[in-house]
């Protein structure tokens, strides 16, 4: 039984439009989403800006109430349990965010930001216990105890990403969601950051729900890879399949972006055309008109889940 | 959080002492705040020390009946006539009185004239109709108009603070209920509603505080509101929700903090504001009850004594020189929290 199963996800998002606010207009961000995460497995979830992968990742955690759908983690149904209950399993799922310069408190020190959760969960019972904690979870991430009583602004991007990485594993979860983890560094503290995810990985046994939008990175961490398009996902197979074999147009042509050191080796680059409409039809598939090999069929019928292999489907009519 | 001063708090503390007008009017009413909490060692009509047939007495920190003074035990000693008795003036008793040596409430009946009487060097702010002293009145209205202002601002304060957090943090149906009563209570006329309280349930400290809280808190809650639905969408409010901190800590361990710079650049003026009502409801007899020492008490006074400039012009400048003081400190402390000079650390 896989850690955590996501069935038939969805979150809309209300627009409202015109003086009297009546033609209310949804943007459905998370789109009957179905995913499914192992213990110790990095899940891969990229798609261009805007196509929902950030509101899922939340939405998961719940973080932001789902519409519709289940979330069934270890066995307990998420989208089932009060506001109090959940507060009990919030230790075996975290977060990481993007943006390191916002995710940290910009007036606490360091030791209270990483050892709040340790306190909050009577994982330590006194200052004492709580700064050793601390001080070994620093020394995991690679900081040490001099930096206990600094404040946010005294470190680097990279510094303060792994300050967050250290608050999201100090609850010893089962399952981490990085959001963007990487996006906002430099290539090479992206670099540092990635080997870090996956060392502790390797020492904890986290399984990650790695959202990014850059496909090389998680090729590189990811064992399996989910791709969004408009709140849908529209294919999901390991890395090798997807990247050996990719089936649905939209995997061709961010694949197909992704630069190639070798100019023998580089393959034409599909661009698309056409906008991005998040609000959309609803009918159909969502890539249907912006997708070089779109059939008529495909602006007014939902395409089918076709299986490529026993780990490999995708949403397509071809 | 106060003992270990976060780097921003540091600077800020560091800026506002740079503005000297303001860093020198915040101290210049500490002072003078500070020397009116001993208002009744600096002007009473009770002395501060009596020697009497070789004991010494306190009578300002302690009651002494009559007896130990020679009168009958159910008379309260007044110090000025024994004084002046001949059985007091014997060798080796004595009395000394504060610098000002008269009561809040004392009508001085030796008087050259008919009450109000101008300034002398008896009564340096000359005294008021019923032969008080204006200056002691003063002193004794300072501390009892900015005790109360201060009392005033710290309950509506928490008050705003707590319902303008709850709205931004909880949104949704409470936000909604609570911005509708905040409008009918801002459309309340705040004067009117005190005088119609004052005169049906008469005029105490508690009703005064009571409905000057219920109306200043409005004010502050704004702020708080407009700051916690901004800071509910920062991240590091989200992640405290993903660690599974719960509501009160995250809205005031984490948001609150954060939150302040509105509440403390507010909070000068909202201190102008409470001290200036009270005295205009002084003013209209609907304060404080009477004989409770009054700026406001004293400007009505004036108006009644139109000719008696030294009534109306002390107190008035009085107000004034206090207002300004704050004004002064709360342009500094503005400046000194204004974000555009932090932009990086916020």
């Amino acid at each position: 039984m896989p850690l955590l199963e996501v069935h038939e996800l969805t979150k809309c998002f209300p627009v409202q439009t015109g003086f009297w606010k009546k033609n209310s207009m949804k943007v459905r961000a998370v789109d009957r989403v179905s995913l499914d995460v192992n213990a110790g497995e990095t899940v891969g979830l990229v798609g261009e800006s805007g196509c929902g992968k950030t509101t899922l990742g939340r939405a998961v955690l719940r973080l932001i109430e789902p519409d519709s759908g289940s979330i069934i983690f270890d066995g307990i149904s998420l989208t089932d349990l009060s506001q109090a209950q959940l507060r009990k399993i919030r230790p075996r799922l975290q977060i990481v965010f993007q943006d390191p310069f916002s995710s940290l408190n910009p007036r606490m020190v360091v030791l209270d930001q990483v050892g709040e959760g340790l306190s909050e969960h009577g994982f330590v019972k006194s200052r004492r216990e709580k700064e050793e904690r601390v001080v070994q979870l620093l020394e995991q991430v690679g900081l040490s105890a001099d930096h206990l009583y600094r404040y946010p602004h005294e470190f680097s991007g990279g510094q303060r990403q792994r300050i967050a990485i250290a608050r999201a594993i100090s609850l010893n979860p089962d399952l981490v969601v990085c959001d963007e983890a990487v996006s906002a560094l430099d290539v090479s503290v992206q670099a540092q950051i990635i080997n870090l995810l996956r060392e502790l990985q390797q020492r904890l046994n986290i399984a990650y729900l790695f959202i990014s939008h850059d496909l090389t990175v998680v090729k590189y961490i990811s064992q399996r890879i989910a791709v969004m398009y408009l709140g849908r996902i529209v294919e999901f197979g390991t890395t090798q399949e997807l990247f050996d074999d990719p089936r649905h147009p939209y995997t061709e042509a961010l694949l197909s972006a992704i630069p190639v050191l070798d100019p023998e080796a580089r393959k034409k680059r599909i661009v698309l055309t056409g906008e991005v409409n998040p609000m959309g039809t609803g009918q159909g598939c969502p890539f249907a008109p912006r997708c070089p090999k779109a059939l008529p069929q495909c602006h007014h019928e939902e395409p089918p889940l076709q299986w490529a292999s026993d780990t490999h489907w995708f949403r397509c009519f071809l | 959080m106060f003992l270990r001063l976060s780097p921003i708090t540091r600077r800020r503390l560091e800026k506002f002492k740079r503005m000297k007008r303001a860093y020198y009017s915040f101290w210049i009413l500490m002072i003078l705040y500070v020397l009116s909490l001993g208002a009744d060692f600096i002007a009473n009509d009770k002395p501060l020390l009596v020697r009497y047939e070789g004991k010494f007495y306190f009578p300002i920190l302690r009651f002494y009946d009559g007896s130990h003074f020679g009168l009958s035990a159910s008379e309260i000693p007044n110090y000025k006539e024994l004084n002046r008795s001949p059985a007091f003036q014997k060798q080796g008793n004595m009395m000394i009185f504060p610098i000002i040596p008269y009561g809040p409430n004392e009508s001085l009946l030796d008087l050259e004239g008919n009450p109000p009487t101008p300034p002398t060097w008896r009564n340096l702010f000359g005294t008021d109709d019923r032969g008080r002293d204006i200056l002691t009145r003063l002193i004794y209205g300072f501390r009892i108009s900015f005790s109360f202002a201060l009392f005033i601002t710290v309950c509506s304060m928490a008050v705003g603070i707590v319902i303008g957090a709850l709205q931004g943090y909880l949104g949704g149906v409470f936000d909604l209920l609570m911005q509708r009563v905040i409008e009918i209570f801002s459309t309340l006329p705040f004067l009117y509603i005190v005088i119609i309280i004052g005169s049906s349930l008469g005029t105490g400290f508690l009703i005064l505080l009571l409905v000057f809280v219920i109306f200043e808190w409005i004010g502050i809650s704004y702020y708080i509101r407009s700051e916690f639905l901004k800071l509910r969408e920062i991240q590091y409010v989200e992640a405290a929700r993903a660690l599974g901190v719960s509501g009160w800590k995250i809205m005031f361990r984490h948001m609150l903090p954060n939150a302040l710079t509105p509440i403390i650049t507010f909070l000068p003026f909202s201190l102008i504001g409470a001290i200036s009502s009270l005295s205009a409801l002084d003013f209209l007899g609907f304060g404080l009850p009477a004989p409770t020492p009054s700026w406001g008490e004293l400007m009505h006074q004036g108006l009644g004594n139109i000719f008696s400039y030294w009534i109306s012009l002390y107190p008035v400048l009085a107000l004034f020189g206090v207002l300004l003081l704050i004004a002064f400190i709360g342009e500094g402390v503005r400046d000194a929290f204004d974000p555009k000079e932090y932009q990086r650390m916020e």
